[in-house]
């Protein structure tokens, strides 16, 4: 018998099962093992890979974009805050995209909050807001455009692509706080504002990733697959942690004063120029624990802003303040976050979709 | 360098290569004191100079002790061993919780002393208990004096208990550093097993829990009664993941490298009453208790009254020694009570007769609940904080809830389960045969699971900030 651990424990039985070992009983049995080990290794790998792929974890494919940067096409799994499983079709549009040619179009632009990974298809506020005004008797359909790290100056750059290729009757554009930090201020991203004077211009990079990925084609498989992914963007967010930035190295650097309401004035005025039939969508960050604390200004002044533009806007703070206060139920965090923290959950979309339904019943209708 | 991250596992696998590679056994001796003292150094290297402090004082203080003439003597350097090494962990750990609770006595006074700045040097607590051990066991005779400073070096500094224990009781570990360690599948196998049952009950399921049980604590007037309680179930479901899959990586790791460490846990909320539980929760700081403290201070030999108080006593230090909090202090002196009435309760006979099952769930049942909500005051930050959960806990005051946040626990509890009885096998001497492919698959299934299934955030464990 090859069993390694028959014996009660303590260290000088376990020498001397050592020193009697079965490989001297079997000269072969190290060989045997070895292998059966890579075998047993390998197998487990595949079982959790499928497994990972279906349930747990799985990344879209990226190609490129034709404005500039690269989208997401392909099935995604995601369970790292809510779960969901869903996929983004060849023009980047989150699934479900609209059947046949309906009589009106909505496009809806967004960061990940849009994209809405967190929750289920059905739970999207985009698509929720669709199903709504389809029981209303409207022809209607919604193309979901998020994008995790999307922020004005993409939603400006993009507009003339959407406008030729799908000619949107309304365009939909959520913002939140972070839209009004720094963090899109530098080349890391396709789109980004470039200073010049007093005033921004959209600058578009071409896409970096493929070039990337065509010179390694031999790890593209190692790269898509799944564990590997987890496994990396643990080591990732582990270093992040050790490094003492908690779940994320990125450190929002906010605009603030005159800065600030400059560059809310240049979003709104250039969305306003890119799609004549605007809405907009403030996810506001609300301290559930203080609601007294009312966070970054930028809220109050994208407010002023759009009332000054003629900007139609939706700002979600008091209606998911007044849910919270009514049904003690948080809109943002997951089962594996904590109440008020990260993304909004099916709660947070299903009053998105209430308010956004609502707002362009009105105006689709007239 | 946390036993889950990869750097741990570098340290483990160099180490592990030079014990096997090195057959002399003071060379392995050197090899794992440097180990253990650049782990030591990677939390901060600043206080490798005190582990070896007081390795060294130890050292000198214990040939004093062994080369003494008269009793007078030998009592006096385990005295001044025992005062030298508290004095450290009072001064690090404590001096600020005396000087800030001095502080209100004094305020009214109209005196206001100020508060030091010091660094609590992670593990001061278990490293203190070790060195104080290892003196008295030498006067006692429990354990000869070792005339080589190596041994004693590295009984205080292996790494694998370094941090957060267990204590180890030098009777049973300096007998194996005599002769060389090895490196064998046998070991390697055992070892990896247990280090892999503790890793799941640290990041499967501690990690899982922890969001869920930090936020209500953290906020601890927004919650409503069921919300609260799940908070509090679900911090002794972390605590004991968290310290229990510690000590089981510990355990883990000395056996791949051939040393042999006591079990920590058994079982502890299988529990029957207050002093069962004891004898399955944190087993190295109970017995260090028992045999350096309560049997010191007479133990049970001078009459009821005495052994009430004495057990009392015990468990209000062990509460202190958890923290420098008035908290820690009514965690154990509620413990201390409880052990306290349940003797009492023994002695007198006075439990009601009934059926043994009913009994036995009735008593279990009975300690669960104890044990989990004396877990509040342990967890708390403030007494405020401790107020405010116990009234939500039995006040439907608010409506606040976070009913999907008990997915954690549904997903943890079993995978504590799965992971309690590897671990139970595994001390049983029932573990994988890594031999065979069945077993291999079994063990590397588990092993992805724990990459697969993980927070993406891992968080230190909880017992490093003793």
């Amino acid at each position: 018998m090859h069993g390694l651990d028959h014996s009660p424990s303590g260290r000088n039985c376990l020498r001397y099962n050592a020193s009697v070992s079965d490989v001297q009983e079997d000269p072969g049995l190290e060989g045997r093992v070895f292998l059966t080990g890579i075998g047993a290794f390998v197998c487990a790998t595949i079982l959790w890979e499928l497994v990972a792929r279906r349930a747990v974890q799985s990344q879209p494919a990226r190609i490129p974009f034709e404005p500039g940067g690269q989208i997401s096409t392909g099935r995604v799994v995601q369970s790292d805050e809510g779960y969901s499983r869903t996929s983004f079709d060849s023009r980047g549009f989150r699934a479900p995209v609209p059947n046949g040619k309906p009589r009106k179009t909505v496009l809806v632009l967004g960061d990940s909050y849009t994209e809405a990974l967190q929750v289920s298809d059905r739970e999207a506020f985009p698509e929720q807001t669709q199903t709504r005004l389809i029981a209303k008797g409207m022809d209607i359909g919604f193309y979901n455009a998020g994008v995790s790290g999307g922020a004005p100056p993409r939603y400006i750059a993009v507009g003339p692509y959407f406008q030729r290729t799908l000619q949107p009757d309304e365009v939909v554009v959520q913002l939140n706080e972070s839209d009004f930090s720094t963090d899109y201020f530098d080349r890391a991203h396709n789109f980004f504002p470039e200073k010049t004077g007093d005033e921004y211009k959209v600058v578009v990079l071409p896409s970096a990733g493929k070039q990337r990925m065509t010179k390694l084609p031999g790890f593209s498989t190692l790269l898509r697959s799944s564990l590997f992914q987890m496994a990396s963007k643990k080591v990732v967010t582990g270093k992040a942690a050790a490094s003492g930035n908690g779940r994320s190295s990125k450190v929002s650097a906010k605009l603030a004063g005159a800065e600030l309401r400059r560059y809310i004035q240049w979003s709104v005025k250039n969305l306003r120029s890119a799609y004549a039939n605007l809405t907009l969508i403030y996810v506001p960050y609300i301290n559930y624990y203080n609601l007294d604390d009312l966070g970054n200004p930028c809220e109050a002044i994208l407010g002023e802003e759009c009332g000054r533009a003629g900007v139609n806007l939706i700002d979600m703070r008091d209606i998911y303040v007044r849910h919270f206060l009514a049904t003690g139920v948080c809109p943002n965090g997951f089962s594996n976050t904590s109440p008020g923290k990260g993304h909004i959950n099916a709660v947070g979309h299903a009053l998105l979709a209430e308010a956004l339904s609502e707002r362009l019943e009105a105006r689709l209708l007239h | 360098m946390l036993f889950t991250s990869l750097p741990y596992f570098l340290l483990l696998a160099v180490v592990l290569v030079y014990l096997w590679r090195v057959k002399d056994v003071n060379a392995q001796k050197i090899g794992l004191v440097v180990a253990s003292y650049f782990f030591y150094a990677q939390w901060d290297w600043r206080f490798v100079g005190l582990l070896f402090g007081l390795s060294a004082f130890t050292f000198v203080c214990c040939k004093k002790v062994r080369r003494g003439n008269d009793e007078k003597s030998r009592k006096a350097w385990v005295g001044i061993q025992v005062a030298g090494s508290l004095a450290t962990l009072g001064y690090f750990k404590y001096a600020n919780f005396f000087l800030q609770s001095a502080g209100s006595l004094l305020h009214s006074v109209g005196l206001r002393p100020g508060l030091l700045n010091i660094i609590l040097p992670v593990g001061i607590s278990f490293i203190v208990f070790e060195v104080i051990s290892y003196t008295v066991d030498v006067y006692r005779g429990d354990t000869p004096y070792e005339e080589s400073a190596l041994d004693l070096f590295l009984l205080v500094a292996f790494f694998p208990h370094l941090i957060a224990g267990p204590i180890i009781k030098p009777k049973t570990f300096l007998p194996q550093l005599k002769i060389p360690t090895q490196i064998t599948p046998s070991n390697l196998s055992s070892g990896a097993q247990l280090f892999l049952w503790g890793m799941m009950k640290k990041v499967l399921v501690a990690d899982r829990v922890a969001p869920f049980a930090d936020t209500i604590f953290n906020h601890p007037g927004s919650f409503g009664a069921l919300t609260t309680w799940g908070a509090v179930v679900a911090y002794a479901i972390q605590i004991y993941g968290d310290f229990s899959g510690y000590t089981d990586m510990a355990i883990g790791s000395a056996r791949m490298m051939g040393y042999e460490i006591p079990r920590n846990f058994n079982l502890p909320y299988f529990a029957l009453n207050i002093t069962d539980f004891w004898r399955r929760w944190h087993i190295s700081l109970s017995s260090w208790l028992r045999d350096y403290l309560y049997f010191p201070l007479g133990g049970n030999r001078k009459g009821y009254a005495r052994t009430y108080l004495n057990l009392a006593i015990v468990m209000l230090l062990g509460g202190l020694w958890h923290g420098a909090s008035w908290n820690f202090v009514l965690w154990g002196g509620i413990h201390g009570s409880a052990l306290a009435l349940h003797k009492f309760c023994v002695d007198r006979k006075v439990f009601p007769p009934m059926p043994a099952p009913i009994a036995r769930y009735l008593s279990w049942a009975i300690t669960l609940i104890f044990v989990i909500t004396v877990w509040v005051p342990f967890r708390s930050s403030s007494w405020d904080t401790t107020i405010t959960i116990f009234r939500h806990m039995y006040t439907p005051t608010t409506t606040f809830t976070i009913h999907w946040m008990s997915n954690a626990l549904l997903f943890a509890i079993p995978i504590l389960f799965v992971a309690d009885l590897g671990t139970t096998r595994w001390h049983e001497g029932r573990r994988l045969h890594l031999t065979r492919f069945r077993d291999q698959f079994a063990f590397c299934f588990c092993a992805i699971a724990v990459l697969v299934l993980s927070p993406p955030a891992a968080s230190p464990f909880i017992y490093f900030q003793f």
